[in-house]
């Protein structure tokens, strides 16, 4: 007996049965919304909710990324460095790799400078600022010999700075603006509106493209390309 | 002075183009075109690092970009082949190209290669400066 039939029916009924139900009414919050969009000013209530409402929320979250990219560096501490790293070699793949560069870092830019107007923020801004610099990384060996590891030290040195003063001005801001300091409102949907919540995405995405950039390159360099 | 002498405006154009296309796509994302979000978008476009400088090769960019829009028709032609169904054929073909000369030039011969469906850019050789490219040959009759 060929139940082919039937099992193509069966798979049919359960992808498609969660659509007969009915979407929740969309009336039944209007109350809240309202109520969140006067007290946070922007249009992204999202980032609304994550940068003022619930801001003690993300300030964990911040020092928890921070506490994980510290465990990296303390795991890989106790290891040898690979001598050599195998870089992309192709002209023309390094060609769209920097290419590819750009525009993530564009994007992160856009999504930190704008995450309170449209979809963004800093955390996603933070992860393609990191995919920017990773494309970089990839594409660092085929442009000629890698600087001294003096050299390097020092820049890991600075990037480490930047990264643990873009937490401490995370941290303070967040305590100015749940002290009720605010800043200016400016205009609703203008990039220059939405107090403190503008400067707060830009720190983030400060600190999550380093952290992310400073974990991936480390298990690059101790562990090799996977 | 000599210094000063051998700088030709020529060697501007390739800045000016970067900046204009980071400017580009900042307004493509943003979809704001106030005085203040230009500002910030030529900032960021500025600030951004810029490449080594090096003097377009004006005439092959030129003639890239003419095989480029020579490209299009030729796509959608071998599109519509792709939809009629009959056997086709793989093969490895060696594209000459121009090196590592410049990155717009480069991208443009890549771009040029690859948006015709049925040949798509595998990478380049880094000695003799050709293209590998996966081809589709549609085969004539049985």
């Amino acid at each position: 007996m060929n139940l082919r039939p039937l099992q193509v029916l069966a798979v049919v009924v359960v992808v498609l049965a969660p659509l007969a139900q009915a979407l929740p009414a969309p009336a039944t919050n209007g109350a809240l919304i309202s109520a969140l969009s006067t007290q946070t000013q922007v249009p992204n209530l999202v980032s609304g909710v994550i940068l003022k409402t619930r801001l003690f929320d993300t300030l964990a979250e911040v020092v928890v990324f921070t506490l994980a990219s510290k465990g990296v560096v303390w795991m890989l501490s106790d290891e040898q460095p690979r001598p050599v790293i195998q870089g992309l070699q192709d002209p023309a793949v390094l060609v769209l790799c920097r290419l590819g560069a750009t525009v993530t870092a564009m994007v992160a830019i856009e999504l930190a400078l704008r995450g309170h107007l449209s979809p963004g923020g800093g955390f996603a801004a933070g992860v393609s600022g990191g995919t920017a610099l990773g494309l970089l990384l990839l594409v660092r060996a085929g442009l000629g010999p890698l600087p001294a590891p003096a050299d390097t030290q020092r820049s890991q040195a600075r990037t480490a700075l930047i990264e643990k003063l873009a937490v401490l001005a995370f941290i303070a801001v967040a305590f100015l603006s749940l002290e009720g300091v605010n800043l200016p409102d400016g205009s609703f949907g203008a990039v220059e509106s939405g107090g403190w919540i503008v400067i707060l995405n830009v720190l983030m995405a400060i600190k999550v493209t380093l952290g992310s950039w400073t974990m991936v390159q480390l298990f690059i360099r101790y562990r090799g390309l996977l | 002075m000599i210094g000063a002498a051998a700088i030709s405006p020529w060697l501007l154009l390739g800045p000016l183009l970067t900046v204009a296309f980071r400017l580009a796509v900042w307004l493509l994302l943003t979809n704001d075109l106030r005085a203040v979000n230009m500002g910030v978008g030529l900032g960021v476009a500025l600030l951004l690092p810029l490449q080594r400088n090096r003097r377009l090769p004006l005439r092959q960019l030129a003639l890239a970009v003419r095989a480029m829009l020579a490209a299009f028709p030729q796509a959608f032609r071998e599109a519509a082949v792709l939809i009629t169904p009959r056997p086709t054929q793989e093969g490895l073909a060696h594209v000459p190209g121009s090196g590592r000369r410049s990155s717009l030039l480069m991208f443009l011969e890549v771009f040029t290669i690859t948006l015709t469906p049925l040949s798509i850019c595998l990478g380049m050789d880094r000695a003799d400066q050709n293209y590998r490219v996966h081809t589709l040959t549609p085969v004539q009759g049985r």
